[in-house]
Formats: C-alpha cells, structure tokens, sequence
C-alpha cells in the first residue's frame, strides 16, 4: 500500500474519552494490519480477513464516523470488499460476492436441521457425519486430520478450539485430532505455528471424519489475528519442556553479522545457553554439549557450529520447522542425556519456482525451491558461504592479514508423493569450515550427512515413517610451524537406521519402532612436516540399539499422560581385542499433563536416558575437532534420571504465555578429562578420563508475548550443574563446579513494529560468569615464573550481559508482489561490553604476573544484511 | 575468527582470585657435573608476586649408596651444595630432604639420573623475519635463532627426554677516560626473555636423530649486537620421564593465553611430599645429567665492530660521556668472564 490514512486518535489515549469525534491524520505508512489491530483493540472486536484480499487496496480514504461501522464502511467504499458481522462482536471482511455465499444452501442446511436461531457469518462451513442422522445422538465422536495443504502431511501440534464448549485439543505426530463434541454447530478456531488460523463453523451431524487443510502461504494474517501463534500448545502439549520454533521466529532476533540462526533462537529459551562467543555448542539444563541429539532430516549431527560457534551449521532458509525437547523426551529418542533438537528441512512439494538469497558483511547465502514434476516432486537447494578471508586480507595487521578463516554449508533435499498420500524425500548435507591464525596453527572440519525418508500412511490408523541416514565427520588439526610441523586427521562415521509405526486409536497415539546406529571413529593419523605419515591410531566403535514404545493418551479433557519404554544397548567394536563390551538398559519415560483450567496446566515428567558417546575436550572451551569415544570397559555409558515439574498459564486469549518449571537430573558416570591430559594420538585415552556422578537443577521462568504491536520473551533460569569426580588418582572424589555451572540467566527479547515495512528488535542477554580453573599465586622456578592454579573451576569470570539491536526495513511486506527484500541493521554488542572469556596471567613490563581477560568480542558490531525472495 | 582477530582485545582486570595459603615451594637441580649446585626455598606470594624466601632450612642430598651431603644456606632462599660435596653419577639415584625451623620435614622421590645425550652441532642463524611493530606495519626484522642436532637415543638405547636451557654473552670494550683508566673488557649476559620451556620427548617419535631444532630466538640488532666475540651456550638436560611430564605441565601453565586453545589449567603436584604431613609442596628436585655446546661468533662479515652503546662516542670530550663509556661493568647485565670464555 502506498499509502494509508488513518485516524491517529485511535493509538491516542484520548480516544477513550472522545469517541464521538475523530480527528483525521494522516500516516502514509501505516499499514493495514495494524490498522484492523486498532479497531479490535478499541471497539473490543475480532474481525477476521485474508491478506490477499486487502493486497490490492492501495490506498485507504479518509474515514469519518463514530462507530466501528461506519468506519468499516467507509474504510471499505471504493474496494470490493465488504464486512459482516457474526456472533455479537466478530466482523469479517471479504469480497462482497464471497460474503453473500456465505448465506448458501449449505448454511442454510445447517441452521435447518439444528434449528438454530444463532447467527453464523461468513467463516467457513466444515460438517462432520451423516446429516440424516442427526438427532440420533445428542453427542459425536469427531476425528479431525489435520493436514498441509501444500502438501498433504500432517501437521502435529495444531491446537483445536472450541470455545463455547471448553474444548481444547493438539494434534497428534499423525495430525489427528479426537474428541467428543454435542452434534451441531460450533464456531472452532484451529491454529497453528506457521499456518493461517482456520476458523470455521463446525457442522457436526453425528460421528465422522474431516481432512482439514491448514495453509502456511499466506503468513500476513499471522500477524493480524489477535490470538497468538501456537496459542495454548504450551498448555495443551502432553510434553513437558517441548518448544516448536519457527523460521519466522528465528528471523525476528537481532542477529550477530546480520545473519539469523537457529541457535541464537533456541538460546532466548530459559534452560539453553552458551558459553559465550567463539565456543562450539549449545548447553541445555546443565548438560554438557554432547547430551544433546541433533536431527536435521533424521541425519545425526555431533557439531552444531559453524567458526567457532559464531554461526550454527543450520541454514534457517530452508528449515521448515524445530522443536526442542528439553524436558521429556519421549521414547522414539535416546542416546543423549540432555535433550533432543528436531529439525525438518521444508518438506512440501514446491508448486513454484521461489529464491531466495542474502548479502551479508561476511557471508552470503542462496536457496531455491523448485517443482521437478509438477504436483509431484519438487527440489530444495541452499548454501551459504563466506568471504572472510578476502576481509582478512584487507587488514593491515600483519597476524590478521596471515591468517584464514572461512565456512561453507549446502543442502540439498528432494521431495517426492509416493502414491496417494505417501511422501519420500532425499536429504544431502555439506560444510566446511577452516581456522588457521598466522601460520601458527590451525583446524579445519567438515560434515558430510545424507539422509533417506519414506512417510506412508498404511491405512487409516497406522502410519509409517522410515529414516535411513548415513554421515562422515572429518577434521584436522595443524601446527605449521617449523620445528613441531604436523598434521593430525581424525573423524567419525555413522549409517544409522529408524522404523517407525504410528498408531492413532481411540484417544491414543502409540509409537512403535527400531533404531539401529553405527558408530565407527576414523583412524587418527598423524603426518609430518613432509607430509609422510608418522602414526596411526585405531579408536574403537560400536553398534547402538534402541526398541522403543511410546504413548500418548488424552484420558480425559484434564488429563493426559504420554508413557514410554525404551530398550537400549551397545555392543562396542573394539579394534584390537575380540573382548567386546556390551551394555544394554530399560529406559522408562513418562510425561503427565493435568489441566488446572482452560488456560493453565501443570506438567510433570520423568526418563531416563542412558548415552553410549562421550565427547572429552582438554580446552577450556569444546573444539569441533574433540573426540568422540565410544563406551567401553574402561568408559562406561553415562546414564541419567531427568525429574521435571511445571506449571503453564496463559492470559488474555494466549497472548501472553508464561511457564515456571523446575527440573532435576542425576547423572552417573559422567566423563571428565584428567588434568593435562592429552587428547591427540593418545592411546589410552579412557585412562586419562575420570568417571563420577553428577546432577544438575534448577528454576525456569518465562513469558512471552505472542502478538500486537510489541511483541517478546522474558526468560530467567537459575540452573546448577555439578560433578563429584577425582581428578587425581591421590585424591578423593568431591563435587565441583562443572565447565558451565553459571547459576542465573536472563534473556529478554522485545520485537516492535512500526509498520509492516519496519521493525525494530532488541535482545538483552545477561548470565553469572563461568568457571574457571584461575592462578592464585606465582612461583619461580630456575628462570621460568609459574603461575599456581586453583582447583578445577573454582572461580568465576566477571558476569556476561550484552545489548542487541536491530533494525528491518521490508519491500512489498503486503502485497503480494514476486519480488519481496529486506534490508537489517544490526548492532551486536551495543555498548561494547568486553565480555570475558577467560582470564590468564603474563608478565607485564617489570616481568611480574598480571591477570588479563580475553574479550573475544571487544566492542559493539555492526552489521548489515540484504535479504531478497522472489 | 574473522571477528575474534578484528574485535577481540586483552586488556588487565582486577581478578579476586587469590589462594591465602602459602605453599612452599623447593626447587632444585642436581647434576653430573662437579660444580655447585643449587636447592630455591621460597613460599609462593599473591598472584603477580614472587612470594617470599624461606631461611634457616636444613637441606640434605641423599644417594642411594647412603652418602650425603648438606647443602650451605647462602641467603634469599637460596641453598648451594658445595663443588665436589656428592658427585652425580649417571644411574645412580638421588633424594632430596628439607627440614624447615619449624623442623617441618619434606623429601623428594628418588631420582635416577639419567644417561646423557650429547648433542651433535648447535649453530646459529641471522634471519630475517617480518613482525608488527608498535603502529601495525609489518617489518622486517632481524632474529638469532639457535639451533641444535641431536641423537634422540641415550647410548643405552633409551628414548629421549630433553629439556634445553640458554645462555648468551658478548665482550665488549669501553674508553679510556683519562691517564688513569684503562680500557677494559667486560661480559654481557642476555637477559633470558625466551623463556618458553624449550622441551623434546621420542616418546611418540620414531625419529633416530633431532635435526636443526630450534631451542633459541629471540629479535637481535645485529650490527650493535654482534661483537668479534659472541657466545652460545646450550645446556642439554637429560630427563626421566616423570621430570619430563613434569615440566611438560609447568610448560602448559606458563603458556596459557586464556583462549579457546588453552588446555585445562591445573596445580602442578611436584615430586616432594610433607612427611607425616599433608601440605601441599611446590616445585620439583631435578636429578639430571647435563651437555653443554656452545658456539662461537666471529663472523666479521655480518658484524660491524661497535664497541658501545651508541651514546659512547670517542671523539666527545669525556665529561659529556655517560659513566659506563668508560666504567663498562656499570651497564645492567653484565657479569664476571664466563669460564667458557678462556683466553679469549
């Protein structure tokens, strides 16, 4: 639109007392979204409409009139649009010739047979069962299955409302939804993250079925309904401690280089957090970063960073949809402690040509969706590079100019129909990534991941899903310098194997299924300066087994209960000796959801979870090129019991959502590396790896503002993680502060619009230093001063907190032009927060020891990033 | 990395990290050769400082043959063991006891001493290598980088264990200020600001001989610094493995730069214990054998012969001379004529 007029006094506190008189202003940008927003939130309506239909209005008229109608009316007059009011105080506005179809037979079927004096509107008619048999029973069994509309896959999670009964339902993995309604007519909400809400009149004639199509394409109502987006999943989903994250929120956040990332949106969560800048991986609930599983396509991923953790290896383009189980996790996932990241690249089948692509300060990116037969198959494709090093080379600093720092990442995944409601799909994952500072020394890695999928429903009830997935990971590290010049290769292969049956029955949804996985370490190598190979080390692997059933059961509208048994085992391969160990273990998982109200519900869950890898890092920070062992006699499987209770609540109409949860895990056999270990070309490394106890817990508080003008989350977590180890042989075990013990944690993330082509987001950042292992004295010995250090993580760096900020200004954000582009300022860091990292000693100029801290980021950093898409 | 080079900054901060106990430290290095050896007794200060030294203590070295010998209270924490008091021989084993005046009593392990391993050649190299200067150019600059060939096997047929030590000097000449002064000779000794642990194990190599190893460099003015007479001497310590971790660890301490590279820092247990006692004991008795190599400059073709600072200029009348143009032993570094200097 080029142009709207309003009347300001709509946004002005005056109003409320003047409502007979409205002075005209004008705003050329405001658009019409916010417009309709004013008008509900004043005259304390709803009125529903599609994008698409007011894209074509150019520009809205002056308005004048005291009531809403008439200012609808007018607001309205030169389109061919007009509006209707339903249900005392909703207003839909629609083409004109739609809104006299609403009246059809088919409405008028319907008030027939239930005689019903109400006035039902222009929403959609949805019936259920058999019109003849109504009046046979006063209440039906309805199934619902809720689907893509692009491309006909379930769609978990949608929530089901029907208010004037006090029915609240989610969808099952398989999209379907049971209850048990009165036959008749009810006004019913369906919404979903990432879809266009459906509200229609639901015409229930006696027990049946319905397919319902949700539509994500037109995502401007998204922003237009007053209700939130997942509105009462939170409450309603039987898991505790499961977040679904969308593209579009991962795109809200002020970004750092102007780039969004799936990591930095899953870190505004209470219970997920970093160590900060420049360290690989993300920590949830005190678990270190190898309890988390991440899937991306059913694909295994061991490292989620990219250059050190300044960019997750996730394209956020091409991802369809995320969720994070961090509390229960149910039992189709094992084999990490902490919590499961699920991401699904987009699986429909593109019905048209769409690219999309961005020009950042260091990195540029590309995807494109495309049909291969139309309406049958379709082919995504993205990639991201960088051109750091051509910066680098800019730089007049002699280190900086000398040294190379660059990544790569591309996807491919081809979707394909199998038959009438099957869908396959392919899914190819690279990157790359390369560090070297001045000649000195450096690491390079690289992630090569394909997966193969088959979704097939088998008949009404069960359902299929088969994921094959194979993977390499491979990394070197070297030191070029010229006296201990080497190179050291090492890495870890996977083929993994998932089958699995859902059954939807009754009020149950039950997962059945099998899961096999191959986990075989690469030789590590070491090469000398020539080149020539000067050692070789065989680490052991093994196989990993999982036999899982898995339930979830709506007993009643106020409770539900998802139950779960997993069997678990490993057979280690051990290289050398014939003497394989072989673990095996019933992890027991239980998940129940009692709801308090319509808004609120209390969630409590418990599993257990046994892990056969251990990742040991000797830095102070993990490194993607750490090693990954496999259990053994001599490194047993960590096992952990996960306790979490929660208490989720949702205000005015699930605009605001808040949550408070406690949680608990026990953890045996977790593994820390011993003092100066070393982890390169070691043997015998089990032996330099100590094995103790270890719990952690802690408080999460959140709330979030789901829709309006201001949008955010506030989330604070108090969390300990603790281990109970001896890190001498001499010494006896006592607890300590683990790597990431950092008590308090605070993320508040505010999202303003000003119009739809500008916004404004800020994200603050504040968490308790991390431990370190500090000097706390100096010594001489002969001619070298020798700093003596603390036991292992007894103190703590100064506090982290930061300020991000960023500005977005959109093109054609409404009307649905081919090409749309953005433009995003950002500043990370704003007022130059020398965050420590870490905090050593050097001798100053009179050769005496001072403390220093590292800032990896040492001032504010702005950036700026053009998006397009067309 | 991109933004770790542009943007990261290491700046000083008061960091509260400071152990209240005093440990005790006890350093000292016995040797094959018959000189004075020496045991440091000191107790560790707060962070930054170098502590205090410890006086009054009894220090005795023990062999495994039951010979012993008391080392000589010389002040400062410092304890020598007189020249010829309890040789070192090779394969014989050693102990250490200290006896504090609260009659506190600790003692080392016993040490082997190991075989030594003679080095082959040490030479020197003038390069030239570009480094950043104070306003972020890059230039050229000159460096001595000291090298040294060595067998990796004692003569036994053991792995190696090495440890290098360093030390430089040059003669210089001053002026003669006046009917009553000669000109006179002195010795400059460089101060060791290479004080990285140089150290070498065959542990994980399969190599027969360590070639052109680098044990010493530092950034040199050449044409001042390089007189007729310019002496390297590297003294090649023969280790046991466990002194070897030892300083292996000590050297993973002093190195840490507080980034993501940085091992996981520790205390570093030593091979001295409190008898009947638990207090934590710092530092390490050293039982090693010793080579020492040294090489001598007198490549008058990369060297110009500057005798003095440049404010010493002969032609200036010697009131407008500073002191040391004419009291050359008045300069900082300089010590008395190194043995191995002889005749020279």
């Amino acid at each position: 639109m080029k142009k709207f007029l309003i009347y300001i006094a709509l946004l002005s506190p005056a109003w409320a007392f003047a409502q007979d008189t409205i002075p005209e202003i004008e705003d050329k940008d405001f658009p019409f979204d916010l417009f309709i927003k004013e008008l509900e939130d004043r005259f304390e309506v709803k009125i529903f409409y599609k994008g698409e239909w007011v894209a074509s209005i150019e520009d809205l008229p002056p308005i004048r009139g005291s009531s809403l109608e008439e200012v609808l009316t007018f607001a309205l007059e030169d389109t061919d649009l007009g509006y209707l009011k339903y249900s005392g105080s909703n207003y839909v506005i629609a083409p004109s010739k739609d809104l006299s179809e609403v009246l059809s037979l088919s409405y008028v079927l319907v008030k027939e047979r239930f005689n019903t004096s109400e006035i039902l509107t222009n929403v959609p008619m949805l019936y259920i069962g058999d019109s003849s048999l109504v009046g046979q029973s006063s209440d039906s069994h309805i199934r619902l299955k809720i689907l893509d509309f692009k491309n006909e896959e379930p769609v978990a999670g949608a929530a089901l409302y029907i208010e004037t009964l006090g029915i609240t339902e989610v969808s099952s993995s398989t999209g379907l939804i049971d209850v048990t309604v009165p036959s008749g007519v009810h006004l019913t909400e369906i919404r979903m993250v990432g879809y266009l809400p459906l509200i229609g009149n639901l015409s229930v004639f006696s027990d049946g079925t319905l397919d319902i199509y949700l539509d994500e394409e037109i995502i401007e109502l998204e922003e237009v309904i007053i209700t939130g987006e997942g509105a009462q999943k939170n409450i309603l989903g039987p898991s505790a401690g499961m977040v679904t994250i969308t593209p579009r929120q991962i795109k809200e956040l002020p970004v750092f280089l102007g780039e969004s990332d799936l990591i930095k949106a899953i870190l505004i969560l209470p219970g997920v957090s970093t160590l900060g800048e420049g360290t690989s991986g993300y920590y949830v609930r005190g678990g270190n970063i190898d309890q988390n599983l991440i899937l991306q396509d059913g694909a295994l991923f061991f490292n989620s960073s990219h250059a050190l953790g300044f960019f997750s290896v996730f394209n956020p383009d091409l991802i369809n949809r995320v969720t994070l189980y961090k509390g229960h996790i149910p039992a189709q996932y094992g084999g990490r402690l902490s919590s499961v990241l699920k991401i699904d690249l987009k699986g429909s089948v593109a019905e048209n040509f769409i690219l999309s692509g961005g020009i950042g300060t260091v990195m540029s990116k590309l995807a494109l969706e495309t049909p291969v037969l139309k309406g049958k198959s379709s082919l995504l494709l993205g990639g991201r590079m960088t051109y750091s090093d051509y910066i680098l080379r800019m730089i007049k600093i002699p280190e900086i100019r000398e040294s190379s720092a660059s990544f790569y990442d591309f996807n491919f995944r081809y979707n394909h129909k199998v038959g009438q409601n099957g869908t396959a799909f392919l899914s190819y994952y690279q990157s790359g990534d390369e560090v070297q500072y001045e000649r000195l020394f450096g690491f390079n890695w690289n992630i090569n991941n394909v997966s193969l999928g088959w979704n097939q429903p088998l008949n009404e009830f069960l359902f299929s899903e088969l994921t094959i997935s194979a993977g390499k990971n491979r990394s070197e590290s070297f030191d070029p310098s010229q006296a201990q010049s080497y190179l050291v290769q090492s890495g870890q292969k996977y083929v993994k194997a998932k089958q699995n049956i859902i059954a939807t029955w009754d009020k149950h949804e039950t997962i059945a299924g099998i899961e096999w996985t191959n986990f075989n370490p690469e030789e590590e190598i070491l090469y000398g300066a020539t080149g020539e190979e000067q050692q070789r080390i065989t680490r052991n692997g093994g196989h990993e087994f999982g036999l899982y059933l898995n339930d979830d059961w709506e007993i009643s509208d106020l409770l539900s209960v998802s139950a779960g048994l997993r069997w678990s085992a490993f057979l280690e391969k051990d290289s050398i000796s014939s003497e394989n160990a072989y673990f095996k273990n019933l992890e027991p998982r239980l998940s129940i959801r009692v709801k308090t109200s319509v808004t609120s519900s209390v969630k409590a869950s418990y599993n257990r979870i046994n892990q056969y890898l251990h990742l040991v890092t000797n830095t102070s920070s993990p490194l993607p090129t750490d090693q990954w062992l496999a259990a053994s006699e001599n490194l047993l499987p960590k096992q952990a019991d996960n306790f979490s209770i929660g208490y989720y609540k949702n205000f005015e109409f699930n605009q605001w959502e808040s949550s408070a949860e406690l949680f608990f895990r026990k953890i045996r056999n977790l593994a820390e590396i011993r003092s100066f270990a070393n982890l390169i070309l070691n043997p015998a490394i089990e032996e330099d790896v100590v094995q103790g106890d270890g719990r952690t817990y802690g408080l999460e508080l959140y709330l979030k503002k789901n829709s309006g003008r201001l949008k955010g989350t506030f989330s604070y977590t108090f969390s300990r993680a603790l281990l109970f180890v001896a890190l001498e042989s001499d010494k006896e075990p006592e607890w300590i502060s683990s790597a990431i013990d950092r008590p308090h944690n605070l993320n508040f993330n505010l999202d303003y619009t000003f119009s739809k082509k500008a916004k404004f987001a800020l994200n603050f950042v504040y968490s308790s230093g991390r431990p370190i292992t500090a000097p706390t004295s100096t010594y001489l010995l002969g001619k070298v001063v020798v700093p003596h250090y603390s036991e292992r993580n007894q103190f703590h760096i100064p506090d982290y907190h930061r300020l991000d900020i960023a500005y977005t200004v959109k093109r054609n954000a409404i009307r649905r032009k081919r090409y749309q582009d953005s433009i995003t300022f950002s500043i990370y860091n704003l007022y130059g927060r020398r965050n420590a990292f870490s905090v050593f000693f050097r001798k100053d100029k009179n050769s005496r020891a001072s403390a220093y801290r590292l800032s990896i980021l040492g001032s504010a950093f702005p950036s700026i990033t053009y998006n397009f898409k067309f | 990395m991109l933004v770790l080079t542009l943007t990261t900054c290491i700046d000083p901060i008061a960091f509260e990290a400071e152990d209240e106990s005093r440990k005790l430290v006890i350093f000292g290095t016995f040797t094959q050769l018959s000189q004075e050896h020496e045991v440091s007794i000191w107790r560790t200060g707060k962070f930054g400082s170098l502590g205090t030294w410890v006086q009054g203590a009894t220090v005795q070295l023990m062999d495994d043959e039951g010979n012993n010998a008391q080392y000589i209270d010389a002040g400062e924490g410092t304890y020598l063991l007189p020249e010829g008091a309890l040789c070192g021989e090779v394969g014989k084993a050693y102990q250490l006891i200290v006896t504090l005046p609260d009659q506190r009593r600790y003692e080392s392990t016993w040490e082997i001493m190991p075989e030594p391993i003679e080095i082959e050649d040490t030479y020197f190299e003038i390069n030239k290598r570009p480094i950043v200067s104070s306003i972020n150019v890059l230039v050229d600059q000159f460096f001595v980088d000291v090298f040294i060939d060595t067998p990796l096997r004692t003569s036994g047929g053991n792995k190696a264990f090495l440890r290098w030590e360093m030390e430089e000097t040059w003669s210089l000449m001053d002026f003669s200020c006046g009917p009553f002064d000669d000109a006179e000779i002195c010795f400059y000794k460089v101060p060791n600001e290479f004080d990285q642990l140089i150290l070498f194990s065959s542990v994980d190599d399969s190599q027969e001989k360590l070639e052109k190893y680098l044990v010493y460099s530092r950034l040199t003015a050449p044409y001042i610094e390089f007189n007729e007479l310019h002496y390297f001497v590297v003294s090649q310590y023969s280790l046991s493995e466990s002194t070897f971790d030892y300083w292996d660890k000590i050297r993973v301490v002093s190195n840490q730069t507080g980034s993501i590279f940085d091992k996981i820092p520790a205390g570093v247990p030593g091979n001295l214990s409190e008898v009947d006692g638990s207090s934590e004991v710092l530092g390490y008795f050293e039982v090693t054998s010793v080579v020492v190599d040294l090489t001598l400059s007198t490549r008058q073709d990369v060297i110009k012969k500057i005798q003095m600072p440049q404010a010493c200029n002969y032609h200036f009348p010697i009131y407008l001379q500073p002191d040391y143009c004419c009291y050359c032993w008045t300069l900082p570094n300089m010590i008395p004529k190194p043995d191995y200097w002889g005749e020279r």
